[in-house]
């Protein structure tokens, strides 16, 4: 084994359990910090900062879902913040009913909300989808400015002081004294921010939460792994705008007054800003975010302090800047264009009286300067530079054991002539006939070889068999449970029917360790709930033990085992390659598709990827096999089909089929042309 | 009826608004798949630029100034804002920047020319023009012509200058037009120069019947983007088509229900096609390939 190339592998042993305490050591702080910090101090503004800081946090934590793990945009957010707002406040307006009412309305009518959401968020996604969401908080607001009778319009609604605990029922007064009482909300804002992390923590670490990072990486893999996108997105949008709810109600509460303005485009982008800039995927840089967008304003009010501020930038940047100069040569004039603005900074603002006008120019050259010099934000740069705060990627059974059978195969209906049965399948393109019309049987518990030139339409078969295309016109039958028909159908229920596939290009879920990934084809094992995951039930906690060791046997069979904690992108192509491939038998598929699995790999990885793909079926899994290399076909396939122009134009045994002479014309072309037009030939 | 036919025309201009902004979201992302998220902001910067001009130079003659003051915007935010990100592929990134950049200039403009809307003085007499019963502003009419008008210069300038033949190869596949030499990083930058040009200019032609103000701009680009969908981002004039059935269906909600929700048909429409068929009326559906 090549220890060098492998070194980094045998690392994560013992980083994860270090990072993992790290995350406990962090948690017992903040609780710490909360806890004691009215104490110290005593001055109610900066306790109601506080608070505000805590709300946010909440609702950052939240986006963070949408944004950080399924990577898309969401500028809806300070719209559903402002439905839970007015959810509490509302119910207050009309029926003089209090927090706790509040709390669960704006939580059930902002998740309803996100749900709607994302029915058109489903088909899109990147600009659209951030201009969807952008006209929904638009909506919004015109809808809580026009719905006078229930928000009371313009005006907003003004709330008295927030009573957590009604003491009176019991008819005792609190045990705390008044000074106590005051502070109730406060506490109360720290237990549901203190909830929130344990909440978004265990969503995140649950199938669920890998689900949101597979449809980020690939959409289609995650299809394909029987993971419906459409499904999980609307997961990801509900826990998010479930969060922004909680978050609405309490700030209606601790600013006892709502009014349409406050839920504008800007405080959408200041989120956004607050989650990019602490950094995405991760507990505390929500929390960071908060504090600085939070913070700013009240920075920016004083004067004194932007400048002191200003000019240590501009200090760092000099050095920093004259450091790069002198120390890279590529480059450097790009890096003078970020310095001169920092240093010109200074000046700018000794210049002016207040900057408080220009909060908003601030806020938007932090949003370009964390985009382009800080993307991972400020939790992803802390950990670039120390490795013992990386996530723990195996929050859970670090020390997997691998158990049980890699390969489990699903059998198809006993005495079934064929396993798959493609009938006059048509796939039109506009004019061009991709597929015209052709006929596949493969028996089951056989390698069948599908070959043909490049453009004959072997991958347009692959993703008509796998629902990413709709066939035009055919039928497609797999016999499992009787005969399904998989045309028609989408590529997830293909998926969970029993075909599971690997991609010409890799599709593998790149930021996930190749453990993850592998977890993300056994989905379908996960029977638990988004309760169960939030619950932390012991039916989750068996399953994930389960799943884990289930895949580790899987990553042993392909030959990964010591790359398992290692992230996806980070892996050889060859064996990017074996770890999708291990994948795909996570599903327990009855059918496997690869389609050139060979294609980029060396020599001896192809004698491994052979004898693994012998194992495969000798386990009783049926594989279609697309493949260029022809020793490969030759020496695997117990039948091979060939296709050149949307047509079936051979099909028999590997050696019959490479002694057909209409084969040897679709590849090099007929013998009369040879003469003629070689050019021709040889572009065949 | 006559009341009815009033509404359309006056649905009509506030449509080819619509249609002028949109048809510049399709210019950019024809060549390089980006949008300027910041596109209502230069439309009310252009408008503003252009009504400090109005006392010196007089409507028609501020009008090339604000040409130019748009052309060299768009360069601007594909500079700053958007080539970065291409460069690191990233979506997250343009999005953010082109926001970015939008805040940015709303915010300078509010403290150039202040919180308040300013009324923009109009070239043509106020008095509406008759025909059939419906009252049109002559200053409608003008919109309508100008609106018509920039687009067909666009469309001439792609098809017979040689730049424009440049935009269009690059917005073909920008891999090959970049293999025949051309300079597609300039193409795309000259794509959003001639973007902000068309919204500035949507700036001064609107800022007249409506106010002028930095926050003009936001809800129009929301609602042009509506359009671009309605039309296809990738299709051509189904823009024109996209902005009439929205201005009408504007107008019609705003007498017939109330002018609070008359930017509402807008945000659904565009809920709507995105949710149904998100590649717009007339846009074709592109085959993924895997």
């Amino acid at each position: 084994m090549a220890n060098t190339a492998l070194a980094p592998a045998a690392e994560p042993a013992a980083t994860p359990s270090l990072s993992r305490g790290i995350g406990w050591v962090g948690g017992l702080l903040l609780v710490a910090f909360l806890a004691g910090f009215p104490h110290v101090v005593t001055s109610t503004y900066y306790v109601h900062l506080m608070i505000v800081i805590a709300i946010y946090a909440i609702l950052i934590l939240g986006l963070d879902i949408v944004v950080g793990y399924t990577g898309q945009v969401s500028l809806g957010h300070a719209g559903l913040f402002g439905i839970g707002a007015y959810a509490a406040a509302a119910l207050f307006f009309h029926f003089k009913i209090g927090i706790w009412l509040g709390l669960v309305a704006g939580i059930g009518l902002t998740a309803a909300f996100g749900a709607i959401l994302a029915v058109p968020a489903l088909r899109v996604s990147g600009p659209y989808l951030a201009m969807v969401t952008l006209a929904f908080g638009t909506i919004i607001q015109i809808f809580i400015n026009e719905l006078t009778p229930i928000t009371n319009g313009p005006l907003g609604i003004t709330l008295p002081p927030v009573r957590v605990l009604d003491f009176s029922l019991i008819g005792m007064q609190a045990p705390w004294g008044s000074a106590g009482r005051k502070l109730e909300f406060y506490y109360l804002v720290c237990a549901c921010l203190l909830a929130t992390i344990v909440l978004v923590n265990r969503v995140v670490r649950s199938p669920f939460g890998r689900a949101f990072e597979a449809l980020r990486d690939s959409p289609i893999a995650c299809d394909c792994m029987g993971v419906s996108v459409y499904r999980y997105k609307v997961y990801a949008f509900v826990v998010s705008a479930g969060l922004a709810g909680l978050a609405g109600a309490l700030f209606a509460w601790s600013e006892r007054y709502v009014s349409p303005n406050t839920y504008s485009f800007e405080l959408t982008v200041l989120f956004l800003l607050a989650v990019t800039m602490g950094g995405r995927k991760s507990r505390s840089g929500p929390l960071i975010g908060s504090v600085i967008i939070v913070m700013m304003p009240n920075i920016l009010a004083d004067i004194g302090l932007v400048r002191i501020m200003a000019g240590i930038i501009a200090a760092a940047a000099v050095v920093v800047g004259a450091q790069a100069f002198l120390r890279k040569r590529e480059n450097r004039y790009a890096i003078l264009i970020p310095v001169a603005l920092c240093i010109l900074f200074f000046p700018a603002t000794m210049a002016m009286e207040s900057v408080t006008d220009y909060r908003l120019t601030v806020f938007g050259l932090l949003i370009l300067f964390v985009v382009y010099y800080l993307p991972d934000g400020i939790v992803g740069f802390l950990r670039q530079m120390i490795p013992a705060l990386r996530p723990a990627h195996t929050a859970e059974g670090r020390s997997v054991a691998a158990e049980g059978s890699a390969l489990i195969a699903q059998r198809g209906d006993a005495g079934a002539e064929a396993l798959l049965k493609v009938d006059q399948a048509l796939m039109q393109f506009g004019g061009l006939k991709a597929l015209a019309g052709v006929d596949l049987t493969v028996k089951p518990g056989t390698i069948h070889g599908l070959i043909g030139p490049n453009g004959s339409g072997k991958s347009t078969m692959m993703n008509v068999l796998t629902g990413i295309y709709k066939p035009t016109a055919g039928t497609v039958t797999l016999a499992v449970a009787g005969g399904q028909r998989l045309d028609g159908r989408t590529p997830s229920e293909i998926a969970l029917a029993g075909v599971a596939r690997t991609f010409q290009n890799v599709q593998l879920f790149r930021e996930m360790t190749a453990l993850e990934n592998v977890l993300v084809g056994l989905h379908h094992t996960f029977k638990g709930t988004l309760f169960d995951a939030i619950l932390g039930t012991p039916r989750r906690r068996r399953e994930e033990r389960e799943a884990r060791a289930r895949a580790m046997a899987i990553l042993d069979f392909m030959g990964l085992h010591a790359l398992a904690q290692t992230e996806a992108r980070n892996l050889p192509y060859g064996k990017q390659r074996l770890l999708e491939i291990g994948r795909a038998l996570a599903l327990d598929p009855v059918l496997l598709l690869l389609d050139e699995p060979a294609a980029g790999l060396t020599a001896p990885d192809i004698a491994d990827l052979v004898a693994i793909i012998r194992k495969i079926r000798d386990a009783g899994i049926t594989v279609i096999l697309i493949e260029h290399h022809m020793d490969v076909v030759m020496g695997l396939c117990d039948r091979v089909s060939v296709l050149d122009f949307g047509h079936k134009i051979a099909e028999g045994g590997a050696r019959e089929v490479q002694a057909d002479p209409k084969v040897i014309e679709a590849y090099l072309g007929a013998p009369g042309e040879m003469g003629g037009t070689t050019t021709e030939a040889a572009h065949a | 009826m006559t009341i009815f036919l009033q509404l359309v025309a006056s649905g009509v201009a506030v449509g080819m608004i619509y249609a002028a902004i949109a048809f510049g979201y399709q210019l950019t992302f024809a060549t390089s798949k980006t949008l300027n998220f910041g596109q209502g902001e230069a439309l009310a910067v252009g408008a503003l630029f252009g009504l400090t001009l109005v006392p010196f130079t007089g409507y028609w003659l501020m009008i090339p100034l604000v040409l130019v003051f748009g052309f060299g915007l768009g360069a601007v935010v594909e500079r700053l804002g958007v080539r970065p990100a291409i460069a690191i592929k990233s979506e997250y990134g343009w999005i953010m920047a082109t926001i970015a950049l939008g805040i940015i200039f709303k915010n300078v403009a509010e403290n150039i020319w202040g919180r308040d809307d300013l009324p923009f003085p109009s070239p043509l007499p106020d008095a509406p023009i008759e025909i059939g019963g419906v009252r049109i502003l002559p200053m409608e009419m003008l919109i309508v012509g100008g609106a018509l008008l920039m687009m067909l210069a666009v469309e001439i300038f792609n098809r017979k200058s040689i730049w424009g033949k440049a935009v269009v190869a690059t917005s073909n596949d920008i891999d090959a037009a970049g293999l025949m030499g051309i300079n597609t990083k300039r193409v795309i930058t000259l794509s959003y120069s001639i973007s902000a040009m068309t919204a500035a200019f949507a700036g001064v032609l609107v800022a007249p019947v409506t106010l002028t103000g930095a926050t003009m701009g936001s809800v129009l680009a929301l609602k042009a983007f509506a359009v671009a969908i309605i039309g296809g981002l990738e299709s051509g004039l189904g823009v024109i088509v996209g902005g009439l059935i929205l201005g009408v269906a504007e107008t019609l909600t705003g007498f017939y229900i109330s002018t609070g929700y008359k930017d509402v048909p807008g945000l659904i429409l565009l809920l709507v096609v995105l949710s149904i068929r998100p590649v717009g009326l007339f846009g074709k559906a592109v085959i993924k390939k895997v």
